[in-house]
């Protein structure tokens, strides 16, 4: 009946109807004594609290009709004079009649929109907005007079004792509230409890709940992203230690290997003399290139081997990591810039070990950067068309001394405090297998600049 | 005929000394240098050479000494590559631009030894090629225009008859002519003619 009145003619037939209904209450009460027009005051405001203004204004015409009819007044000013007050009046009540019935709907449909709900002190459902029910996959009135604890299990008497008490409600030991939806499906969400003034008794607390699906999905997302990188960062690492340690090993094996023979040759012009000498010489020949064995064997055990390239997009690899560089930006405060275009970016890659040795790129950039005043780390993709797709990461850092620019891609060394210094050689291995070059350079900014081109992958003929 | 060098550039001195006394110990003459920009450096004259090189050294990489190495000297320089690190792709890489060999780190003596002898054969070979070369080159720059001539066709395979047609000049003149070429390539036979017609052709 409410909604009908709220329309437009509804509003019309609301108007005639309370006139009606205080003109005749008028008339009862008529032997008592004047009451002039104060029920058609009441019929006014009754209409403006839920219909429209032509309406309202529809009420205040008949009003005064009727008032004429019911009433011969003791001449035409007395009359006026009655008729004029009244409308003043009515016309003031009837505004502040509109606004309030306009804030509360605008107060009701917010509300709708925002997942709330109110408890009394058994923590029974007194009111569920729409949102709320959504997220508890119910309708509003299923939900209303059932314990909330019904749909959010952890939301235990504890922690209703909580809340009345006006204490933080803290996080169930699972790390996160969830709704258990009658679908069987259960969703993660926040809640936020207040306490209500005593005032609105029976309704004792508002919970606000906020829907995490969305945050949850990225937050995996991300954390998957960052376990893959981490553990193709051990293997990497693992691998160039390994390298590192063949190569550097395989030097003075080598050459002892080499020192041997020759000697081998000096013993064997002495003649028969030498000849058990040159063979215990010969044994420790075969030793060392055993030894070195072992080490090669070692080597092609801990590498990943030959990578897997294929059809990949620059653009959507680097995407994958923003929120690793938002991330770095929070903690550091430290601008990652991306201007990767996604024109002509079909590489060979693998997708990974290409994330790893950006990553790897750009927080070596912002470790050059931290603690200045507005640092900032360029990451730019261009393609080159057949010569392939350029990737520069650069930075606005001191950049790197010229007498350590050698030294920078060799294993081992670092100019940091923390870190084995296997960051870049990692990277440029993996820049490598790729079939590029890492080079280094100094960028516009002022720091360094890191660049590398990948092969691009053709647009295949049409047959 | 001439001594060939070997050169030894490694950054690790153990390495590089050792290999120098292999080599000497064989009688082969050899010179190390400590980095690829030494050795640019310093580069020697030799106009045939062996070069033995690490791949991963600081300031210039293996790989790019061998570039300019190939402009330089192209195949006069064989080199042989020495590493600890036997990347395949690089190696292809490598063998594209001229590498003769590619040993890994660590080597049986008795494999460098074995390379750096097929360099050195192949390079006398090349050398005792390019002396045959010269000299025919020099014998015939002593033939006169007509005898250039006769010489010409004779190793396009005319007999007396069509040399006598295309020259007109009569085929007891070619036999003449024919005599003095020979004499003056030192050529014992006609078919010796023929293979010194060739080697000028190559240059």
């Amino acid at each position: 009946m409410v909604r009908f009145a709220r329309t437009y003619w509804g509003g019309f037939l609301l108007a005639a109807g309370c006139v009606l209904v205080g003109s005749a209450f008028r008339l009862t009460i008529q032997t008592v004594g004047h009451v002039h027009y104060l029920p058609m005051l009441a019929a006014v405001m009754a209409t403006a609290l839920v219909a429209q203004r032509p309406a309202t204004f529809t009420a205040i015409v008949l009003s005064v009709i009727a008032d004429m009819l019911i009433l011969p007044r003791q001449g035409i000013a007395n009359a006026v004079v009655h008729a004029a007050l009244f409308v003043a009046v009515a016309l003031v009540m009837a505004e502040v009649c509109h606004r309030l019935a306009s804030r509360s709907a605008l107060l009701d449909s917010i509300l709708a929109s925002v997942p709330v709900v109110t408890l009394n002190g058994e923590g029974r459902i007194l009111r569920i907005t729409p949102a709320a029910a959504d997220l508890l996959g119910v309708t509003p009135e299923e939900a209303l007079s059932r314990p909330f604890s019904t749909f959010a299990t952890d939301f235990d008497t504890t922690a209703l004792a909580a809340v009345i008490e006006g204490a933080p409600l803290s996080l169930p030991a699972t790390g996160s509230w969830l709704a258990r939806r009658p679908d069987g499906e259960i969703v993660p969400m926040t809640i936020h409890a207040s306490l209500l003034s005593p005032s609105v008794d029976p309704e004792r607390m508002v919970l606000s709940l906020g829907d995490q699906r969305q945050t949850t999905a990225a937050n995996e997302r991300m954390r998957d992203l960052m376990n893959q990188l981490s553990k193709s960062w051990r293997l990497n690492s693992m691998g160039e230690m390994a390298a590192t340690l063949a190569h550097e090993l395989n030097q003075p094996l080598t050459a002892a290997t080499v020192y041997l023979h020759a000697g081998q040759t000096d013993i064997a012009r002495a003649g028969p003399l030498g000849d058990s000498a040159g063979r215990a010489l010969d044994l420790a020949k075969t030793q060392l290139i055993r030894a070195g064995d072992i080490i090669r064997r070692m080597r092609e055990f801990v590498s990943t081997g030959a990578r897997e390239l294929t059809d990949q997009r620059v653009s959507s690899m680097i995407e994958d990591l923003r929120p690793l560089f938002d991330l770095i930006r929070m903690d550091t405060g430290v601008v990652i810039r991306v201007d990767v275009r996604d024109v002509g970016d079909h590489v060979l890659a693998d997708r990974i070990q290409f994330q790893q040795a950006i990553n790897n790129l750009v927080r070596n950039a912002v470790d050059a950067v931290a603690g200045r005043e507005l640092g900032l780390v360029r990451i730019t993709g261009r393609s080159l068309g057949n010569q392939g797709y350029e990737i520069i990461v650069e930075d606005d850092g001191p950049g790197i001394p010229e007498d350590q620019m050698d030294r920078i891609f060799q294993p081992m060394t670092t100019t940091k405090a923390s870190g084995m210094g296997l960051g870049l050689s990692v990277t440029r291995s993996i820049i490598e297998s790729h079939d590029s070059v890492l080079t280094v350079g100094r960028s516009p900014l002022g720091g360094a600049a890191f660049s590398f081109c990948l092969s691009p992958v053709l647009e295949l003929e049409a047959a | 005929m001439t001594q060939h060098s070997v050169f030894v550039i490694d950054d690790d001195q153990a390495l590089r000394d050792s290999l120098l006394m292999l080599l000497r110990g064989e009688g082969i003459r050899a010179r190390g240098f400590p980095s690829a920009t030494a050795f640019l450096d310093a580069l020697p004259e030799e106009k045939t050479a062996c070069v033995i090189t690490d791949l991963r050294m600081p300031q210039m990489e293996g790989a790019e000494l061998i570039r300019h190495l190939s402009r330089l000297r192209g195949e006069t320089w064989p080199v042989i590559v020495i590493t600890g690190h036997a990347e395949v792709p690089l190696a292809v890489q490598l063998m594209k631009a001229d590498v003769v060999d590619f040993i890994e780190k660590p080597f049986d003596p008795n494999r460098i030894l074995e390379a750096v002898r097929g360099c050195l054969s192949a390079l006398e070979r090349q050398e005792v090629e390019s002396e045959a070369r010269e000299e025919a080159t020099s014998r015939l720059a002593s033939l006169t225009p007509r005898e250039r001539q006769v010489f010409e066709a004779l190793i396009d395979g005319k007999s007396n008859k069509e040399i006598a047609i295309s020259l007109s000049i009569s085929p007891r003149t070619v036999e003449i002519f024919r005599a003095k070429v020979m004499q003056k390539m030192q050529a014992t036979s006609l078919s010796m003619l023929v293979r010194m017609g060739l080697r000028c052709a190559e240059v």
